[in-house]
């Protein structure tokens, strides 16, 4: 099935922020915007809600955490029991760094590989380009024409984004979801 | 632009705080003085020493945050600068204090300064001591501190300065203050960076002059410059709570937070990697540090833990907790708390072995520095205008978001 979009071009972030705004203010709900570099205050405009990948990482964090001080522990006590340096068995500070290290390095692959997902960004995914210009200097707000989208809010998006500046407005359709 | 110039006015009320607090102090001091002279009197003059040390130390780094600040042209801090600008008022106290007990008390808190160590063919002589006596003798370690006390007074005061002439002037004025200052801190910070390491050494290390850590100096400094931020933090938020500072929002209190969030951890770090490099090597003239705390102090040692990681870690990991008063208070004044304990097992089991205790002394004294300080700094802050209006970088501490 076809995916209908479309999408506002725009040369400069100030304008993309007032465009955005005015655009909320009607309450149409925009799909998503792209810009080439991270825009100050644009998150607040769009009203995205806080993300969650912490979250993810906090757990990831805590399974490593968890991972590391249980192996080594089986391992340095009951598995393969060696005495290093007239150490007792179970030498928890020596244990310490080896865990930190395991934290930091699940957490950090772990939001990573999560990242990449949540962004449809695997592996074997070709993504189809909304417009070539996205991926150099244009700011671009897109809007999903499949989601409740009445011909009045099309005629008010097309407006907004000609009075707000837009160097150019387009419809596109995409073979998957964008 | 400022909207708002309100003059900060110190309170009655929180002057008799500051003043109950003196009395109380004076009297815990007057009580230290009366029941412990003579032979006892090493708890006495290590309560002063704790206490001098800590509140120096809080000083300093806030005179450390301002020149970091300015040599990375930090721009955010700017409407919370007047607050470690007034905390910075003590430093010429503190050092006095400090200077008073390092003379005064030198005999009983630091055996290396005893006549007979390095003395051949005395009772006590000590070979040890004997041949850091090129370090650890008296025309050496007062001149050490007058010097570089002295510098970090001086470069304080000037920096200080320049900033409330700041104010004064046109803003092309002020740009040349801020010229000036970054000359200054660029000064401060080297002298800093030295002594903060050669301080911990003189002033606590030495106390038990036979061990040696080269950790040390990053330990003494991690818990300096957490606390001097915890302090700065609390400041703040009080200064703020009382309608003033409406310029300082809660993204201002996210960067401190963020600050004593990270510098808890930099302190676990420094202060497990000391511990267990010598718990590992395991060589017994180091070992005996860590023996003789664990010992005879095992519940503080594991509160300092505790306090300065555990607690500080769990309440500041999210970012609403850093933005939210209430955690931010909570955060600091265990940090603060937590803090002064790990001094407090810095210093007592090398002074008074295993006798050290908690009683009226210890309670007291530090509320003689607190109203101190209190009084020091929020003097200052109705001396001067809360927020540096003419400062190059105010306008981008106003804007500022994450």
């Amino acid at each position: 099935m076809a995916h209908n979009y479309i999408i506002g071009l725009f040369k400069d972030e100030e304008i993309l922020i007032d465009a955005v705004k005015k655009i909320r203010a009607e309450g149409i709900k925009i799909h998503d915007v792209l810009t080439p570099f991270p825009v100050h205050g644009l998150d607040h405009a769009m009203g995205l809600k806080e993300s969650r990948l912490h979250i993810a990482g906090f757990v990831y964090g805590i399974t490593g955490t968890t991972c590391a001080l249980s192996f080594m522990s089986w391992v340095f006590t009951s598995n393969w029991p060696m005495i290093y340096g007239g150490k007792p068995f179970f030498s928890f500070p020596a244990f310490i760094p080896i865990t930190f290290e395991f934290t930091v390095l699940c957490a950090g692959i772990g939001m990573t590989l999560t990242f990449l997902l949540r962004c449809g960004l695997y592996p074997g995914r070709n993504r189809e380009k909304l417009d070539d210009r996205i991926t150099d200097d244009a700011f671009c707000i897109v809007f999903n024409k499949d989601k409740k989208l009445s011909d009045d809010h099309i005629q008010k998006i097309n407006s907004i984004l000609k009075s707000s500046g837009a160097y150019e407005i387009k419809e596109r359709q995409l073979k998957r979801h964008y | 632009m400022l909207t708002d110039t309100k003059k900060y006015v110190f309170t009655p009320q929180l002057k008799l705080i500051a003043y109950v607090l003196i009395a109380l102090g004076v009297v815990g001091l007057g009580y230290g003085i009366f029941a412990y002279h003579g032979e006892h009197a090493h708890r006495l003059w290590a309560n002063l020493l704790l206490n001098g040390v800590f509140f120096l130390g809080i000083s300093m780094a806030a005179a450390f945050f301002i020149s970091a600040h300015y040599l990375a042209w930090g721009g955010w801090f700017v409407v919370v600068k007047r607050i470690p600008e007034a905390i910075m008022g003590y430093l010429p106290i503190g050092a006095a204090i400090l200077f008073a007990v390092l003379i005064f008390g030198q005999h009983d808190l630091y055996h290396w300064a005893h006549h007979g160590v390095v003395e051949e063919g005395a009772a006590d002589y000590d070979p040890i001591l004997a041949g850091k006596h090129g370090y650890l003798n008296n025309i050496f370690y007062y001149s050490r501190f007058i010097l570089f006390v002295g510098a970090l007074v001086f470069l304080a005061y000037l920096i200080r300065r320049n900033s409330i002439d700041s104010d004064n002037g046109n803003i092309a004025d002020s740009v040349k203050f801020h010229k000036k200052n970054l000359v200054l801190v660029s000064i401060f910070i080297p002298i800093f960076a030295v002594y903060i390491s050669v301080s911990a050494w003189d002033w606590l290390m030495s106390i038990d002059p036979h061990w040696y850590s080269t950790m040390y100096g990053w330990y003494v400094f991690a818990s300096f410059w957490v606390t001097g931020i915890a302090v700065i933090t609390l400041t703040t938020l009080h200064v703020k709570s009382k309608g003033y500072l409406k310029e300082v929002n809660v993204n201002h209190l996210h960067d401190l937070g963020k600050y004593m969030f990270a510098f808890s951890i930099f302190w676990t770090y420094v202060t497990y990697c000391q511990f267990m490099l010598i718990w590992y090597a395991n060589i017994p003239e180091e070992t005996i540090y860590f023996k003789h705390r664990f010992e005879h102090y095992k519940t503080l040692f594991f509160l300092v833990f505790i306090l300065n990681f555990v607690l500080p870690f769990l309440i500041l990991m999210s970012r609403d907790a850093k933005r939210n008063v209430v955690s931010l208070t909570a955060a600091a004044c265990i940090i603060i708390l937590g803090h002064f304990l790990d001094f407090y097992l810095m210093i007592m089991p090398g002074v008074l072995g295993d006798h050290a205790g908690f009683g009226i002394l210890e309670i007291c004294l530090p509320c003689l520095f607190i109203g101190i300080l209190i009084l020091v700094t929020h003097t200052r802050l109705g001396n001067a205008e809360l927020i540096n209006h003419n400062h190059p970088h105010l306008e981008e501490s106003l804007h500022h978001e994450i």
